[in-house]
């Protein structure tokens, strides 16, 4: 069938098949490989992107799901190359060691921000509770998303 | 290999249509967590997938003439914060709240766990403490009503014929001050499969304090959730600021050993069972005091040294 959607902000129209799972069509037909595939059961989220501003595990839902609606990866994030606050920051904290959740991680915490922007620790620690990170590096994620937070408040003065 | 149809009804009408045409090589997809997940485990292509998400009109959560109606299409992420819910089925908002992870719970439906038939189904095991029935709809546009055991065959699995789905699922509020809580375990604090669950709904003496009758509902021991009420009996009479009634605690775990005997989870299960009996009472104490997400850490998922 032929999929009309908005993958990062473009226009696309591709055609997939009606059991294809969105993470095959977003790597293999789109060359976005910024979503990976972890475990595939939706237990690790490294391949959480945004339908419509909710973070989603792109192995669980279907292509067709993303029929004219919003689609945002990791790639999305960076604007004329230039990294977002959340991706500088994760620099910034260390929160990167072998790099695999961290595309998920970045999904899931934009989600969370656009939705609660002054979240507390255990909201975070909740909002990150479905991506998995292998180096168990999960202070310094939390740190990053928690620094983002406090001077995106502060920048916008919601204090 | 055939390609997979796809149709995506946007309304009743082509919703029927839609079922008339399924085969039992043919899927429903409503949020897509558990059925994508079997397709691509298994390398299954069907005929016909009829995708849900269009529907209009099918995520509602109404409290109408001493019913609460909740439609099947209502995502756990809507569920877990639903005011409604809040009120008047704290049991299955606490359940939604403790399906799978945020991202799983954006897309899971109520119709989806209960189609799905899986012997650990968190809402499932909700809905059945509640006394909940389901409304089917069929090819021919009938719609039925059915208690919700009746949706899960007996060997496991769905009961549901090709060409059905379900619209909706809707529980008694009663006329008592009635409370209800939903407990589990899995192998971590959350975004866990539960290895075992339970729900709880008693209803109070007009003191407010006072077991009158309570139900109880136990998943993930048998081919799907079920009522043990003779267990919730043991708490009649007592009250619920006061510490659980170990009649209770020690019903829970025979139910353990006459359910899953010698199988390699019996011997966590029987003494785990005991933490979420204390946990539901917990909660059964407290509700109406604290909104769903800030019940406390459940003491069962925490090891206690076994």
């Amino acid at each position: 069938m032929r999929l009309n959607a908005t993958v990062n902000g473009d226009p696309v129209s591709i055609e997939v098949a009606a059991d294809a799972r969105l993470l095959d069509v977003l790597r293999e037909t789109l060359g976005l490989h910024g979503a990976k595939e972890g475990c595939a059961a939706g237990e690790c989220g490294a391949c959480t992107v945004l339908l419509d501003g909710l973070a989603v595990n792109a192995c669980l839902v279907p292509a067709t799901r993303a029929q004219n609606r919003d689609v945002r990866t990791v790639e999305g994030l960076a604007r004329n190359g230039v990294l977002d606050a959340l991706q500088r920051q994760f620099v910034a904290s260390g929160a990167i060691q072998c790099g695999y959740c961290t595309p998920g991680m970045l999904m899931s915490a934009t989600a969370l921000l656009a939705r609660v922007p002054r979240p507390t620790r255990a909201e975070i620690a909740a909002a990150i509770a479905g991506n998995l990170c292998r180096c168990t590096g999960y202070a310094a994620i939390i740190d990053a998303i928690e620094t983002v937070a406090t001077h995106q408040s502060a920048s916008h003065g919601a204090d | 290999m055939a390609q997979t149809e796809w149709l995506a009804p946007r309304d009743p009408d082509e919703l029927v249509a839609a079922l008339r045409r399924m085969t039992g090589a043919s899927r429903i997809v409503a949020g897509g967590s558990d059925l994508m997940l079997g397709l691509h485990a298994s390398g299954f292509h069907p005929d016909l997938l009829i995708d849900l998400s269009r529907l209009d009109g099918f995520a509602h959560v109404r409290h109408v003439d001493g019913r609460v109606r909740v439609g099947a299409l209502s995502t756990c992420a809507q569920l877990q914060d639903d005011s409604v819910l809040a009120t008047h089925g704290h049991g299955l908002a606490q359940a939604a709240a403790r399906v799978g992870s945020a991202q799983i719970r954006n897309v899971a439906t109520l119709g989806g766990n209960v189609a799905n038939a899986s012997p650990c189904a968190d809402l499932v095991t909700a809905l059945v403490a509640l006394d909940a029935s389901a409304t089917v709809i069929d090819g021919l546009g009938r719609t039925r009503e059915r208690p919700i055991a009746d949706l899960f065959a007996p060997g496991g699995g769905s009961a549901l014929p090709p060409g059905e789905a379900i619209v909706e699922c809707s529980f008694a509020q009663g006329h008592a001050d009635r409370r209800s809580a939903f407990a589990k375990l899995g192998v971590r604090s959350s975004v866990a499969v539960s290895r075992l669950n339970a729900a709880l709904v008693v209803d109070l003496d007009r003191d407010g304090a006072t077991v009158r009758s309570a139900r109880l509902a136990v998943g993930s021991i048998a081919s799907a959730a079920f009522r043990a009420d003779a267990v919730a009996a043991a708490l009649i009479g007592a009250r619920i600021d006061a510490a659980c009634p170990e009649g209770f605690t020690h019903g829970c775990m025979r139910l353990v050993d006459e359910r899953i005997p010698g199988r390699p989870s019996w011997a966590y299960k029987r003494l785990a069972v005991r933490g979420l009996a204390e946990d539901l009472w917990g909660v059964i104490g407290a509700s109406g005091t604290r909104p769903v997400g800030k019940d406390p850490a459940p003491r069962s998922n925490r090891p206690q040294g076994w």
